[in-house]
Parts: C-alpha cells; sequence; structure tokens
C-alpha cells in the first residue's frame, strides 16, 4: 500500500513563498482602495499571520489556520463591503465582542481540525489495511484450496517411478 | 522342461506335437536339443523336433534356405514353430524329418565298408546332397560319419543330417576341419563353402573305410602340429595308404591346399568312373630360411603364426625385431602380403618410432604368414566367416575376456585391415569384410541396446532373444517378444522395467526402424520415468506395425510406472484427473493410444509452470500482507500527513461554506 509522503522542506518554503506573495499583493490592493477592509484584515487576521511566521514544517497548519480565520473573516468583510467600506461600520464591528469572538474563534477552529484530522486519517488507514488484509487472505485461501499442500517446500522435480 | 506341451492359444496350433519327456540323444547337437514329435495330421510320418539350446545361434541363412523345401539326401527343416509348455512359457522348436533307417555307422571294427559299398551305395546319396547344397551356395559344415544316416527303414537311401542347428564345424572333431578351420576357434570355424565340405568328406570316407576316426587317441595339438608339418593326409594315412581308385579320391579330397583340393565336379567324375588328377604338392607355407622366436626355429609360416599368437603380448615386441622384419620380408612373397609388409615396416630401418607396436600390427602380421588362416588377436581366433558364431558363443559363455577383446579389435579399427587381409580374392568374404566399419560403429557406442549385444543379433539373425527376462520364452521375433512381455507383466504386477540391454538390440537389429528410439533410451538410462515411456512408447509401435491384439499386461506394468510419476505433479486435481485418464486407457490395451493420448511429458511440463506460477503469485500475497500496517495512531507520520491534508480539505470546505451563506444570506 503506498502512503502520501510528508511535505519535505523544500515544498514548505515554496508554498510559504507563494503565499507571503499573494498576501502583499492583496494588501497592496486594498490599503489604497479599502482602507477599512485592510484593516478588518490586518488585525481579524492576525492568527494567520503568527501562524504563518511561526511555521517551520510546511504550510498544512498554516492553510488549516489561514483557511478558517478567513472564514471567520469574511462574513464581516461582506458586511463592510456592503456598507461601501465606511470607517464607521468598521469602528462598530470593532466593538462588538461578537465580532472578535467569531473571527478569533473561528481561526481557534483549526486546532480541533488538525487534531481532528489525523484521528480521522488513523481511523482511514486502520480500514484499508483490514480491507486490503481481507482481499489477500482471501487469495490466500483460493489458491492453496486449488493447490493443497504442494505450495509448501518444492517436491523433486522428476517423480519416481513407482516400484511395484 | 515341461511335462508336455500345452496350448492356451496364444499361437496357432500346428499339426506337430512335441514330446519334451522323450528326449532323442543321437539327434541331439551342440546348438539343439532333440525330442520326439508327432504329426498329427500324417502319424506316418516321422518327424522330431530340435530346439534351441541356452545362447545357441541357429545358422540363419540355411533355415532360410531350407525352409520348407526337399533337399535330396539332406534333412530340411519343415516348420519352425512356437510351442507352448507347461508352466507358461514356449520353446522354438524347429520340426525335422527323421531319419527313420537310423545311423549308418557306429563306431567300431565291424563298422567298415568296403570300397564297393561305399562308391556304389553310399558316396552318389552324399554327393547328391552336397551339390543340392552347393546350388544353393551353402555349406554343410557338419559332415562325419555319425552325422550320416539311412532315410527310410530298408536303409536303401543314405541321408545327411540337418546342418541349421549349431554353429558351422563347432562340434567337428578336428581331423574333419581343414587345417586353417581347424585352428579356429569352434565356434568360429565359419559358414565356409563347398571346398570345406570336400576336406570333411574325405575324412569320412577315410572313417568308413577303416572303421575309425582318424588321429582318435591324440592330443589336438599333436594332430595340428603334424597336420601342418606333415600335411593331413600323411598325418591321417599311418597304416596303410588306400591305392587306387580311393586313394586318389583321398589325396584329392585330404589337400590342404583349398585352391587344390578336388571339387565337387572332379567328385562326381570319380563317380562317373574317371580319374581326375592328383593335386600338385604346393608347400606354400615353408620359407627358405628360419626364424628363431621363444628358443624355437620355425621354418613353416603357419606354425609360427600359431606360436606368435600363443604368445600374444611377447610377440609385440618382436615387431620392432630388425631381424623379423628382414626375415618376414623374405617369407611373404605375394604381391598383396609383400605391399603389406612394405607399408608396416617401412619405417622400420630409418624411424624405428613410427612402427606401430601394438596388437592390430601383430594381428596383421600373423594374417600375412598364415593367409589362408583364422583372424587371430589376444584371445580371438575366428574365421571371417565365423565371427557371427564367435560373437555367440562369446556372449552366452559370457566370456568377458573375448568380449573385451573382440570391442578392442573392432574400436581401434585393427578388424577392419584383419578382415580385408584374411578376405584375400574372395567376393564372398570381401563381402563380410565391408560390414566391419558397421560392426565399429555399434561397438565403439556402449550405450543402452548398442555395443556388443547389438553386434550380437545384427550379426547372428536367427539367434534367440537372450534376455534373462525371457527365460521361459523362445522369442525369435518382435511380435513373439511382445507376446513374452504380455505373459511377463501379467504375471507379476511389481516387476522391473521390462527392458533390459538385451531386448533393447534385439529390437533395433531385428526392426531398424526403432533404432531411433533405442537411442533414445540409451540416452535415458539413468532416468526411470522418461526409460519407462519410451520403451512403452517403442513397445506401442511395434503393437502397431507388427498388428499384435492388445496388451492390456503391458498396459497396466507401463500404468503402474507413470502412476508413482503422476503422484509427483503438484496439482492434486490434475494428478486425480491423469489417474483417472490412465483407468480408462489401460483398459484398452493399446499402447501407443496409451502413451499418445497420456502425454505425460506435456502434462507434467504444464503442471510445473503452474505450479512455479503459483508459488511466486503466493509468494507476492504473503510479501503484501507482510507489508500491511495496521493500528495506526494520529501521532503516526503517515497519519499525521493525512491528517492534515483532511484537515486542509475541510478548512477550505468550511471557507467555502461560509463565502455561500454570506453571499446567499436569505436562501
Amino acid at each position: 500500500m503506498t502512503m502520501p509522503r510528508a511535505a519535505t522542506p523544500a515544498n514548505a518554503r515554496k508554498g510559504r513563498g507563494t503565499f507571503w506573495i499573494f498576501i502583499i499583493l492583496a494588501s497592496c490592493f486594498l490599503v489604497f482602495l479599502m482602507p477599512a477592509m485592510f484593516a478588518l484584515v490586518l488585525v481579524g487576521m492576525v492568527p494567520t499571520w503568527i501562524a504563518g511566521f511561526v511555521e517551520r514544517h510546511g504550510v498544512g497548519r498554516v492553510q488549516v489556520t489561514a483557511a478558517l480565520n478567513f472564514a471567520g473573516v469574511l462574513p464581516f468583510m461582506a458586511q463592510l463591503w456592503v456598507a461601501d467600506g465606511s470607517l464607521r461600520e468598521l469602528m462598530r464591528l470593532a466593538g462588538s465582542v461578537y465580532t472578535w469572538a467569531v473571527v478569533y474563534g473561528s481561526a481557534s477552529a483549526a486546532i480541533a481540525y488538525l487534531w481532528i484530522g489525523p484521528h480521522l486519517a488513523a481511523m482511514y488507514l486502520d480500514f484499508k489495511a483490514a480491507r486490503y488484509t481481507h482481499f489477500y487472505e482471501k487469495q490466500k485461501a483460493t489458491l492453496l484450496a486449488d493447490w493443497g499442500d504442494a505450495l509448501g517446500p518444492e517436491k523433486p522435480r522428476n517423480g519416481k517411478v513407482e516400484r511395484g | 522342461m515341461a511335462a508336455s506341451a500345452a496350448n492356451s492359444g496364444r499361437f496357432q496350433q500346428t499339426r506337430y506335437d512335441v514330446n519334451f519327456d522323450q528326449q532323442l540323444p543321437g539327434m541331439e547337437t551342440l546348438g539343439g536339443a532333440a525330442y520326439a514329435c508327432l504329426d498329427t495330421k500324417d502319424p506316418s510320418n516321422a518327424v522330431y523336433a530340435i530346439v534351441p539350446k541356452d545362447g545357441a545361434a541357429f545358422r540363419h541363412r540355411v533355415l532360410q534356405h531350407m525352409m520348407g523345401r526337399t533337399v535330396p539326401h539332406v534333412i530340411c527343416p519343415l516348420q519352425v514353430t512356437p510351442v507352448e509348455i507347461e508352466g507358461g512359457g514356449w520353446v522354438q522348436a524347429v520340426i525335422v524329418p527323421f531319419p527313420s533307417g537310423g545311423p549308418l555307422w557306429r563306431p567300431g571294427p565291424q563298422a567298415r565298408f568296403s570300397e564297393s559299398e561305399l562308391r556304389f551305395d553310399v558316396l552318389p546319396d552324399i554327393v547328391a546332397g552336397l551339390q543340392a547344397l552347393d546350388t544353393h551356395d551353402l555349406a554343410h559344415r557338419s559332415i562325419r560319419p555319425d552325422h550320416l544316416h539311412y532315410a527310410d527303414a530298408a536303409k536303401t537311401t543314405v541321408t545327411l543330417c540337418e546342418c541349421f542347428s549349431e554353429l558351422p564345424g563347432q562340434s567337428q572333431p578336428l581331423a574333419f576341419e581343414p587345417i586353417e578351420r581347424a585352428l579356429a576357434h569352434p565356434a568360429g570355424r565359419g559358414s565356409g563353402t563347398s571346398v570345406d565340405d570336400m576336406f570333411a568328406l574325405g575324412v569320412t570316407i577315410l572313417s568308413l573305410l577303416t572303421g575309425h576316426i582318424p588321429c582318435e587317441g591324440m592330443s589336438e595339438h599333436d594332430i595340428m602340429a603334424s597336420r601342418i608339418a606333415r600335411g593331413s593326409y600323411s598325418t591321417y594315412i599311418r597304416d596303410v595308404a588306400p591305392r587306387g581308385a580311393f586313394g586318389a579320391l583321398l589325396r584329392g579330397l585330404l589337400c590342404d591346399d583349398p585352391l587344390q583340393r578336388w571339387t565337387m565336379e572332379k567328385l562326381r567324375r570319380w563317380l562317373d568312373g574317371f580319374m581326375p588328377g592328383d593335386p600338385m604338392a604346393v608347400q606354400n607355407y615353408i620359407t627358405a630360411s628360419h626364424y628363431r622366436f621363444q628358443s624355437r626355429n620355425y621354418t613353416n609360416r603357419r606354425l609360427l603364426a600359431q606360436a606368435l599368437h600363443g604368445h600374444f603380448e611377447a610377440a609385440i615386441g618382436e615387431l620392432a625385431n630388425p631381424s623379423f622384419q628382414g626375415w618376414i620380408r623374405s617369407a611373404v612373397k605375394d604381391e598383396v602380403g609383400s605391399a603389406v609388409v612394405e607399408k608396416t615396416f617401412d619405417h622400420g630401418s630409418r624411424e624405428r618410432a613410427a612402427l606401430r607396436l601394438n596388437g592390430g600390427t601383430l594381428s596383421k602380421v600373423i594374417q600375412l604368414l598364415d593367409h589362408e588362416g583364422p583372424i587371430r588377436f589376444r584371445s580371438l581366433c575366428y574365421m571371417l566367416d565365423g565371427l557371427n558364431g564367435f560373437v555367440a558363443h562369446a556372449m552366452a559363455t559370457q566370456n568377458a575376456t573375448a568380449i573385451r577383446d573382440l570391442e578392442d579389435f573392432f574400436n581401434n579399427g585393427f578388424a577392419r585391415d584383419a578382415a580385408i587381409l584374411a578376405a584375400g580374392d574372395s567376393t564372398r568374404l570381401r563381402r563380410i569384410a565391408m560390414e566391419s566399419p558397421e560392426i565399429e560403429r555399434h561397438t565403439a557406442t556402449r550405450a543402452f541396446g548398442s555395443g556388443m549385444h547389438h553386434v550380437l543379433y545384427a550379426l547372428n539373425r536367427a539367434l534367440l532373444c537372450q534376455s534373462p527376462l525371457l527365460e521361459h520364452c523362445h522369442v525369435a521375433n518382435l511380435p513373439q517378444l511382445l507376446v513374452a512381455l504380455e505373459m511377463l507383466a501379467g504375471e507379476r504386477a511389481d516387476r522391473e522395467l521390462l527392458i533390459d540391454e538385451h531386448i533393447a538390440a534385439f529390437a533395433s537389429a531385428r526392426w531398424s526402424d526403432c533404432m531411433g528410439l533405442v537411442n533414445d533410451l540409451a540416452k535415458n538410462d539413468h532416468r526411470p520415468l522418461e526409460k519407462a515411456l519410451l520403451t512403452m512408447k517403442l513397445y506401442g509401435l511395434a503393437q502397431l506395425q507388427f498388428e499384435v491384439g492388445p496388451l492390456p499386461g503391458l498396459c497396466r506394468h507401463f500404468a503402474g510406472k507413470v502412476r508413482g510419476a503422476v503422484k509427483g505433479l503438484h496439482h492434486g486435481r490434475t494428478a486425480e484427473l491423469m489417474t483417472r485418464k490412465i483407468d480408462t486407457l489401460m483398459a484398452t490395451g493399446d499402447l501407443l493410444r496409451f502413451h499418445d493420448e497420456l502425454n505425460f511429458f506435456n502434462v507434467r511440463a504444464r503442471d510445473r509452470e503452474r505450479y512455479l506460477m503459483a508459488r511466486d503469485y503466493l509468494s507476492e500475497i504473503e510479501r503484501r500482507l507482510g507489508a500491511i500496517e495496521r493500528g495506526f495512531k494520529p501521532t503516526d507520520p503517515v497519519a499525521a500527513h493525512l491528517g492534515q491534508r483532511i484537515a486542509v480539505g475541510a478548512a477550505y470546505l468550511t471557507v467555502l461554506v461560509t463565502a455561500l451563506v454570506t453571499a446567499f444570506p436569505g436562501s
């Protein structure tokens, strides 16, 4: 059974580079066009920035954190977008505890995701191993039923002529 | 031998009933035992049966030419027939007319015949018989007084006894054989010609005249020494030489030079009252100077040849002696002999090392010295036309020395040279000499069914198969071989494989088509299964070729051999199917069908191929089963990595759902 290979440091470096290029481009776009939106993202995505800075072993966990963090920020970005990115709306949102609870709560859900994921994976791998084992055992049983004990140590090449 | 003949229907019933209880010692020969026999169709027809003794070779050519014919004044075989005996076997009996008048002569003074009795009552019949044989290009080679009988109870006709049941001249006292043939081993005296019969007739006439056999009481060595030194006539006529017509007759017939000896034509003229001239006295073997060998001087080439043969190993060293080389140059005067001497000793004076000091050269030298005499090499001593009998005798007596010497003689190519020299100008002997390369080919191969065994059966066409397996059956041909083997196979199921060197050689010599199969058998001599299947094929082909009926016993025999191998098949179901097939085919009694439909080698090869594939697959399965990891923990790198990917996927899904909910809040 072929198992997936873990991310190598080279892959991780490459992923991280792409991630930061994306962030810089988005920041440039937002800082000039929608400064309120930029501020919301800058502050709301702090867990992601921290994860991005501290993570040294691939981008997997950063991706999970970033995705869930973004899922928490996304509804408020929508509200800000509907309010044409006004600073008043930003201040209203910033003044609500609910906003920060949602934003950082969703980011913290990454911990749960990253904890449950390996458990699910272990269960899946065990299930798959059991399925393969069953299949090969069945094949082996069929072979042994057909050939009997002959598949043990090899018999002599020439059967001896029966003497009487 | 069993008490009486029985008939179980194995062979066609013949009209002759052989009584094995009643032997006829008077008609017995070295090669055959004589038994009383009744012609059931015509009881007044007096017959008796001759049954070959163990290892005895009948004269095939004589049997072939005289069978069923009426040759006047010679007893001719009427029929060759297998006669079943009690105990299951059978013997090969030759039915022969019985000379009802009894023997013509019994040794003793009262057994003398007068010259007129001989001339008018006895000799005309004998000469007529010999002339009849001569027209068939046959020689009797057993003429002596006790082999003459009255054919009828009225004792009006004299007849010669049969001459097929023993090797030519084998039982003849030394005095009755011409010198050159008397020097040979009794079994190798050769078929000879009518010239040899003339000599024996001469001695017979002398015996009938005197009432005793010449030189009776003398040792064989003294007889031969005297005959070579003084001539046979002088040796035999010790007291008073017959005078007149009989004196001339005996001088003519007892002449030691075959070219000078009276022929049949001269004998007939003598009977008609003419007097052919005496043979010229030619001293062919006397040399001008003597040669000293083993402290004895020799002036007679024939005696020296005998001495060289008698001290064979010492004589090989003598070849390098320059005085011997010089002597033989002067002693051998004939054109061919001189050329051979020059060629043989060409290097003698210049380069001695080039001279081949071996038995072959000595054999050639002996032949040059005694060009009419037997071929001599170590323990071998046979006439060129007596090789068949000599081989048969050596094999029957299991004379290991003679067999080894024969193999050496042929394998080294010595026999070919000696045969050419011995053949001389005779077309008949040259034809025999031409068979030497073929014999060499067989003696060089010591494989199963080849070697001396093959030579034995190839040279002796009437010889029964000498296999110890067939001790109760006289097997004369392939169909009889199959019947005998069927009988043996039916007797006991646990027999060893029913083939041996004798049977293989017999089959290949009698049926040349099976030579290839016998060669294959030789190659597989140490592989029991292959040998068994090839033997089955051989017998199956013979069964088809000679239209022998079903052979269920042999089928059972070979089935027993194959069953063991079938058990060795890896695939149990295939083995089971093969066993059922064997049971079915075995019942048919058809060996060739059994062999072909069983096709065991192919089945075994396929079984082996499938077995190897199954083994490979099983080991691959076990490898894969061993490679499967179980009991994963979340902390395992594989599970952790996969878990992370699951988390990433779930996170992106969450984003997607959130985006959708955000974009379409009311729906």
